[in-house]
């Protein structure tokens, strides 16, 4: 405390011309005298000097030693009749029991002067300063920081049980709310996929073409489009090739398009329905064959005959109790 | 030149295949399918590797096959302590002259045929494929042309891996084939068996020549492939690379690398020397298919994921085969 009071004292000596000419006084303060252990504690500065002052911005932290800043808020200034405000405003707390001093906390200003330029301070105005470093201080701050009192009398109580919070009706009617408005949008976006799709389903409906009508119907279009007729030998053997090729995996459940010609002659000899025309298709394919890889140029009757046995191959396996002629096909519900 | 005079040619010169396929059936049972492999390499002017377990007649057919032909065959044992010197020659010191003369190694011969080869070091295995790819070896100064032909026939075990040395994939892609040899049947084995336990010798003659195979070699590269088997052979092998571009997304993770261009250059030469082997003057389907997976099954790395599952590259192969569609 004495030794306070002769730092003051001093520092009031050093700058005594200054403190007779201007105004200043800063003054701390706290919002309590006695808090409990872990407490906050608002902790404030306040600074009331003329407008012809320039503060230097105060290291308060500086002066705040055993005690735990948790906030600092950024300093406010205003007016009050002619005079400016400066208010600097701390959080603190401790957390141990304690008398706590704060001392003066020192405010370092500048008188301003004209002419001169500005030096590094809380100035609201462009006046020119003093090079010369005056300071005044704050009061000193005393309070109280306490444990929690034991009563050594009363018995050692148990554990609170945890706190129930009780129902909130409305949260759980809005929470009830909300589920039967998901239940609903599921189940309208169900009936409409469903609508949807049973509307695609009649539109579309699958028509199944027997194999021999589809063979048949294409030889009919490749007849139509006279390629060899045009010089398009190989496309019209390629094509027509294509069209047994597609009509045996139909009937025969044959990979026939990636079987070579001798696997798939391979592959009708031991199948009993396609038996019989195994021999015929052997000519078919070979003859194909030489003009498709060969370069071989086949006289008119051989491009001829290539439909003739084409069409034989597809009559002479048409399963019994079907109709040659049947073209449209069934519908599959 | 017009594809019936080709074909006509073909079956002329093609005559002899039936010849010499009948002297190498003297001595080799069964092993169809062998034995006009190594035609196919012989025709396509490649090299072949044949895996089997011991006791196939894998060296017994390579042996036959070059005694079929007037034709200087050489057999090599590729041991661990084999040396390059060894196989392509090397300077000896004359002390007489006071000079160095070169001693060729068994290398310079028609056929070469590499026992084990996964048996001799990577610097033994490199020098052979060396003189394999550029038909040429260098001893000391001076660099010397390998007979013409000039075939490697070169067999390794798929069991007893224990101090191998496995050919590395870069070399085994210089293979136009790699054969695998499997089990007779039981009626072919009992032909062996009679075979080898009566007094008959069963010596194979020369019935063809070098100038026949040379002669037979320059009608291969005649015989013609039509545009939609390139197409297929092509999609073969790109299917191997992007096999996903092709339908088939589940060997994505299957293949760690497909087949090189390498591939596709051997799979059409293979094609056409079967084609000629059957003579015919063009190639088929068939032909491409027949080949494809001698040609391909070296040239695919499968990934650790599909050793996990147990699948091969020929499990790929014939996933593409069953997935493409023939011309």
């Amino acid at each position: 405390m004495v030794k306070s009071f002769f730092f003051v004292l001093f520092h009031s000596l050093l700058f005594v011309n200054s403190i007779s000419a201007q105004t200043i006084s800063a003054k701390s303060s706290t919002d309590k005298n006695d808090y409990l252990i872990g407490d906050y504690i608002d902790f404030t500065v306040k600074i009331e000097y003329d407008p012809s002052i320039s503060i230097i911005n105060p290291a308060i932290k500086d002066s705040l030693k055993n005690i735990d800043i948790i906030k600092s808020e950024a300093p406010v200034k205003k007016e009050e009749s002619n005079k400016k405000v400066l208010v600097y405003k701390f959080i603190l707390s401790r957390y141990d029991s304690a008398e706590v001093v704060i001392p003066p906390i020192p405010i370092y200003y500048r008188i301003s002067k004209e002419g001169e330029a500005l030096s590094p301070v809380i100035s609201d105005n462009n006046i020119a300063s003093d090079t010369t470093i005056r300071s005044t201080f704050t009061n000193e701050v005393r309070f109280t920081v306490h444990s929690l009192k034991i009563s050594r009398e009363e018995e050692i109580k148990d554990v609170k049980a945890p706190v129930k919070i009780p129902l909130d009706w409305k949260i759980v009617a809005l929470w009830i709310l909300a589920g039967l408005l998901l239940i609903s949008a599921v189940i309208f976006l169900y009936l409409k996929w469903k609508k949807n799709k049973q509307v695609t389903e009649v539109e579309a409906p699958k028509i199944d073409i027997p194999p021999h009508v589809a063979a048949l119907n294409s030889l009919n279009l490749l007849e139509k489009k006279k390629l060899w007729q045009q010089g398009l030998v190989k496309e019209y053997h390629t094509e027509i090739t294509e069209i047994i090729r597609n009509y045996f995996e139909a009937a025969f459940n044959l990979p026939a398009l990636e079987l070579s010609t001798s696997e798939l002659l391979e592959e009708l000899s031991v199948n009993p329905e396609a038996k019989k025309i195994a021999g015929i298709t052997s000519d078919f394919l070979n003859n194909a064959d030489l003009v498709k890889f060969a370069k071989f140029q086949p006289i008119n009757q051989v491009n001829e005959q290539m439909m003739i046995q084409a069409k034989i191959i597809i009559e002479d396996t048409i399963p019994s109790g079907k109709n040659l002629t049947e073209e449209s096909g069934k519908h599959v519900q | 030149m017009d594809i019936s005079a080709l074909n006509e040619k073909i079956r002329n010169e093609s005559a002899f295949i039936d010849i010499l396929m009948q002297e190498i059936g003297k001595v080799i049972v069964g092993q169809k399918a062998m034995v006009e492999r190594l035609v196919v390499g012989l025709l396509g002017n490649g090299h072949i590797l044949i895996e089997g377990v011991p006791g196939l007649a894998k060296t017994l057919a390579i042996k036959t096959l070059a005694s079929a032909m007037k034709a200087r065959f050489q057999r090599i044992q590729f041991t661990p302590d084999l040396l390059p010197a060894d196989l392509i020659g090397t300077q000896i010191y004359n002390q007489r002259e006071g000079s160095f003369f070169i001693r060729k190694g068994p290398i310079f011969a028609n056929f070469i045929l590499a026992d084990e080869i996964n048996r001799a070091p990577a610097k033994v295995q490199s020098a052979l494929l060396e003189a394999m790819q550029e038909r040429q070896v260098t001893i000391g100064e001076e660099t010397f042309k390998l007979d013409d032909p000039f075939i490697v026939l070169a067999t390794q075990n798929p069991i007893e891996q224990e101090g191998t040395y496995p050919l590395p994939e870069a070399q085994v892609d210089r293979f136009m084939l790699k054969i695998k040899i499997t089990y007779p049947l039981r009626d072919e084995e009992q032909r062996i068996m009679k075979q080898n336990v009566t007094d008959v010798d069963y010596a194979v003659q020369p019935v063809i020549s070098i100038g026949e195979i040379i002669n037979a070699r320059k009608l291969v590269r005649e015989v013609y492939v039509d545009e939609k088997i390139e197409k297929y052979i092509l999609d073969i092998v790109f299917a191997t690379r992007t096999p996903k571009d092709f339908g088939l997304e589940k060997l994505s993770d299957l293949i760690s690398y497909g087949a090189s261009p390498r591939a596709s250059i051997y799979l059409a030469l293979a094609a056409k020397s079967l084609a000629f082997i059957k003579r015919r003057g063009y190639v088929i389907p068939e032909d491409v298919r027949a080949i494809c997976m001698d040609v391909l099954r070296h040239r695919i790395a499968v990934t650790y994921e599909a050793e996990a599952e147990e699948l091969t590259s020929e499990y790929i192969i014939q996933e593409i085969l069953n997935k493409l569609e023939v011309p």
